[in-house]
This record gives structure tokens, C-alpha cells and sequence, in this order.
């Protein structure tokens, strides 16, 4: 099965200090922002498993959170990026 | 009676310090948020090109001021178009505006403005006369009508006289605010005119700031003005990255503050209390920089310390208005931080003596300034 992957109808322009970007969306017509973290994992689609992107995560915020929120907040991350059209449904968990 | 003793380098390092709050942070950093919202004005001319089907390189930013100001306000209202779900509109309007703009960019008197090395703020040179100029005025004109205020503005012909004025006011804001002066007015043109109305910004025609000639004989009142003027462009720039408002926000239904100056029954809206008590608190700051510089000087003491009073009062009043439930609903996350943000300058600034002895707290309700010792 394929793993997450972007789409095509959209870019984004980070902010100066990138802290968030803006993200351009052509279909559904659109801007919205996406803070950092929404933005690592949306550039971490790249054909990943949702598992595969929670290991980065869970790497980037060490000791910080659990499996499961890490877990927890890779899914919500991952539904908000699917319900905004920016990546493709890809492999659930 | 003897005047209480001052330690005005107390108030100046306290001023200082102040200062360098305002220029940092989310709210502060001036580079970050111009740069911010140039990104959003680049990926929108994209956006808007490629869902009207217009060639990019038209909504593309344009170098030259009063052209960049007209495809910043046209992105705007082509937006609201295509949020709404026109977009015939969307594209009769942004169409329109790429004619336009490309039968006058490549005008010389327009490139004389964009030139490096310009004063800043510098007066507009393309502007009394030139249809550009007059566009930029017509739309000002248009955003006054059916407000309380309604002076129409007229351009008139540039002046090395307004250059010297702008130059002097620049001085002022640089010697009272170091890094927020400069700063402040960075990307800002001055569009100069005649009327009785002494100032205004509209966020439809962004990064021009409209001035009377009229106070140009005053360099501090000047520098006030512009100061005044392009913090509103700054807190527009600040709306296009955070949530200042809460979502859904209309002005016209917006609750409501009343404000005790300025004739009876005035209400300000939770934008326009914002807009408002951004530009107090800057100006409070402004006015205590200069009081500190002018410690030894009576004949300046004074009226300054009358503007402080008044900048602070007011400043105070939407710091406090920006508290209540009502006021304090109308905000997004960033904006119940903005007003918290700048309700910590404005309640470290409550102590502050004044050249008689009294400190500012004594004064909470002196919206038109008092009079002060000199």
C-alpha cells in the first residue's frame, strides 16, 4: 500500500522567522497556516507510513511526549493535512 | 513649593528598556513581520494568478511603491472574491488591476520613487498629477466618505520643503526611539497633501501613509504623525500572519468601547480600539524619550510632558477596555497577546514622574494632556 504522500495543488511561503508558513491551496481555493510542527510532518509525506513519520517525531521531541501522544498528535496532524487536500489519504494505521 | 528632583537617567534607562521590548518579539521584530507579510503577498499574486488564470508576472510584487500599495489592495479584495466563491469577480477585478499596472510600470516618474537610497520615510514624487498619485488619493478619498470625518484630501505638487519636514521628523523619531524609529517607517512612503485632517492610513492603498502639509512645521508633531501612521501599517502587516481578531469577526457588529474624548458618544470598535491602543502605547514611549531629552529645557518640557500625559491616558483606556470580556472576545489567541503585551508597557509606565513630582497614574483620566510644571 502507498505510504503519505503531497499534493500538487498547493505551495507554501514560510513565514521570516520560520515559525509557521503560509500555505496557497488552488483546490480547495485557500490560505492557511501551518505551524512548524504541521509543517514537518506534512514535508515528512513523502511516501512514509504514518508510523515511519511518528518515529521522526518522537525523535524530534525526545523525551518530551510518549509513543502515544506522539502517536496521537502524528494522527491529528495527519487528519488536518488530509481534510485541507494537502496530502493524499495514503496507509492508515 | 519646591519641584520634586527627577533622576531622568532612571526614566531614560526605564524608557530604554521599554523600547527594546516593543521592538522584539512576534509583535515587535519589524524586519520579521515586513518580510512575513511580503511572503504572503508573493504567494497570494501566485494564488490569485493561477486561479484566475492571469500571468503571474502581473500580481507579481512590484518595485515601485505606489504600484506595490495598488496590487497589495487589489490581492485583498480579489481574495474576498474567491472566498466567497466568485470568481468572475475575482477575475474582472484582478485583470483589471494587471492593465493597469502594466500601462504604468514602466513610467520613469514612477521609477524616481522606487530609486535606492531614498530618505525613509520619503514623500512621494510621482503623486500630484500623476494618475497614480491621484488613484491612490481618489481611493483614500472614497474610504472617508460616510465615515465621521470628512475631510477630502487633495494631493499637491512635490516640495523640497517636505522632503527637509520628513527628513527633520525622521531625525526626532530616530533621537527618541532608536530602534523602533528607523524601523518603523522602513517600506513606508508618504503620499503629502493639503487638508485640515492631519493624517490617515487605509488599508486599502497599504504602505502609503497620507500627511497635511500643514504640521510640517513642526518636527516633533511630524514625527508623531508618521510614527502614528505607519504603526498602522505595521499592525496591518502583524493581521496577515496571526490571529488578532477572532475568526469571523465584523467590524460592524463588533462590541463596543466607548472612548471620552473627542466629542460625545464616540465608540470605537475592537479593531479600531487595537489599532488605537497600539499606537498610544508607541506614542506614550515616544513622548517619555523626548520628555527625558528635554529635561533641562522649559519651553519644551512642558507641551511634551502634555503629550506623554494625554498618549498615556489614552493608551491606558484601551489597555483597559482591551480587558473587558466583551472587548477581550472580539480578539484571536494573538491578539488577547498583543493587547496583554502591550498592557505591560503601558502598566510599567504608570510611575513614571512627570517634572512636577506626580507620576503618570495621577493623571489616568487627563485624555487631552494637563498641564505641566515647566
Amino acid at each position: 500500500m502507498d505510504g503519505l504522500r503531497k499534493t500538487s495543488t498547493w505551495f507554501l511561503e514560510p513565514y521570516a522567522d520560520h515559525s509557521a508558513a503560509f500555505v496557497f491551496s488552488r483546490e480547495p481555493f485557500g490560505v492557511s497556516v501551518l505551524d512548524r510542527l504541521t509543517w514537518y510532518v506534512l514535508e515528512l509525506c513523502d511516501g512514509r507510513s504514518a508510523e515511519a513519520i511518528g518515529e521522526r517525531v518522537a525523535g524530534l521531541l525526545g523525551d518530551r511526549a510518549t509513543r502515544e501522544q506522539v502517536a496521537t498528535l502524528v494522527d491529528r496532524k495527519l487528519d488536518l493535512l488530509g481534510r485541507h487536500g494537502l496530502i493524499t489519504a495514503g496507509a492508515g494505521r | 513649593m519646591t519641584a520634586a528632583v527627577v533622576d531622568w537617567s532612571g526614566v531614560l534607562a526605564l524608557a530604554t528598556g521599554l523600547e527594546r521590548r516593543l521592538a522584539g518579539g512576534m509583535f515587535g521584530r519589524g524586519d520579521d513581520i515586513r518580510r512575513t507579510a511580503a511572503a504572503y503577498y508573493r504567494g497570494l499574486g501566485v494564488l490569485c494568478a493561477q486561479t484566475c488564470g492571469l500571468d503571474p508576472a502581473d500580481l507579481a510584487p512590484a518595485g515601485v511603491p505606489q504600484l506595490e500599495s495598488l496590487r497589495r489592495g487589489a490581492l485583498d479584495a480579489g481574495l474576498r472574491l474567491l472566498l466567497a466563491g466568485d470568481v468572475e469577480q475575482g477575475r474582472v477585478l484582478l485583470s483589471e488591476h494587471a492593465a493597469y499596472r502594466r500601462t504604468h510600470q514602466d513610467d520613469p516618474a514612477l521609477a524616481a520613487d522606487a530609486a535606492p537610497g531614498r530618505a525613509q520615510p520619503g514623500a512621494l514624487q510621482a503623486w500630484h498629477g500623476h494618475p497614480v498619485g491621484e488613484e491612490l488619493v481618489a481611493r483614500f478619498n472614497t474610504s472617508m466618505a460616510g465615515t465621521a470625518d470628512t475631510s477630502v484630501v487633495a494631493t499637491v505638487p512635490s516640495r523640497r520643503d517636505s522632503d527637509t519636514a520628513l527628513r527633520a521628523a525622521a531625525e526626532v523619531l530616530t533621537t527618541a526611539l532608536p530602534l523602533i524609529g528607523p524601523d518603523v517607517v522602513e517600506g513606508i512612503s508618504v503620499g503629502v497633501y493639503d487638508g485640515a485632517m492631519n493624517s490617515g492610513y487605509y488599508a486599502g492603498t497599504p504602505l502609503i501613509v497620507y500627511v497635511s502639509e500643514r504640521i510640517f512645521a513642526d518636527p516633533v508633531r511630524t514625527a508623531e504623525i508618521v510614527l502614528h501612521e505607519s504603526l498602522h501599517q505595521k499592525l496591518a502587516d502583524l493581521g496577515v500572519a496571526r490571529d488578532i481578531l477572532r475568526a469571523g469577526y465584523v467590524d460592524e457588529s463588533s462590541e463596543l468601547l466607548p472612548v471620552p474624548w473627542g466629542g460625545p458618544g464616540r465608540l470605537f470598535s475592537a479593531d479600531r480600539s487595537l489599532a488605537a491602543y497600539h499606537v498610544y502605547t508607541h506614542q506614550s514611549l515616544f513622548y517619555l524619550a523626548l520628555l527625558c531629552r528635554y529635561a533641562d529645557d522649559p519651553a519644551r518640557r512642558a507641551g511634551t510632558a502634555g503629550n506623554l500625559v494625554k498618549s498615556w491616558a489614552r493608551a491606558r483606556h484601551f489597555a483597559r477596555g482591551a480587558e473587558s470580556p466583551g472587548l477581550a472576545g472580539e480578539y484571536g489567541v494573538d491578539g488577547r497577546r498583543l493587547t496583554a503585551w502591550l498592557a505591560e508597557v503601558v502598566d510599567a509606565l504608570a510611575e513614571v514622574p512627570l517634572p512636577g513630582g506626580s507620576p503618570l497614574s495621577a493623571h489616568a483620566e487627563n485624555y487631552t494632556g494637563v498641564s505641566v510644571p515647566s
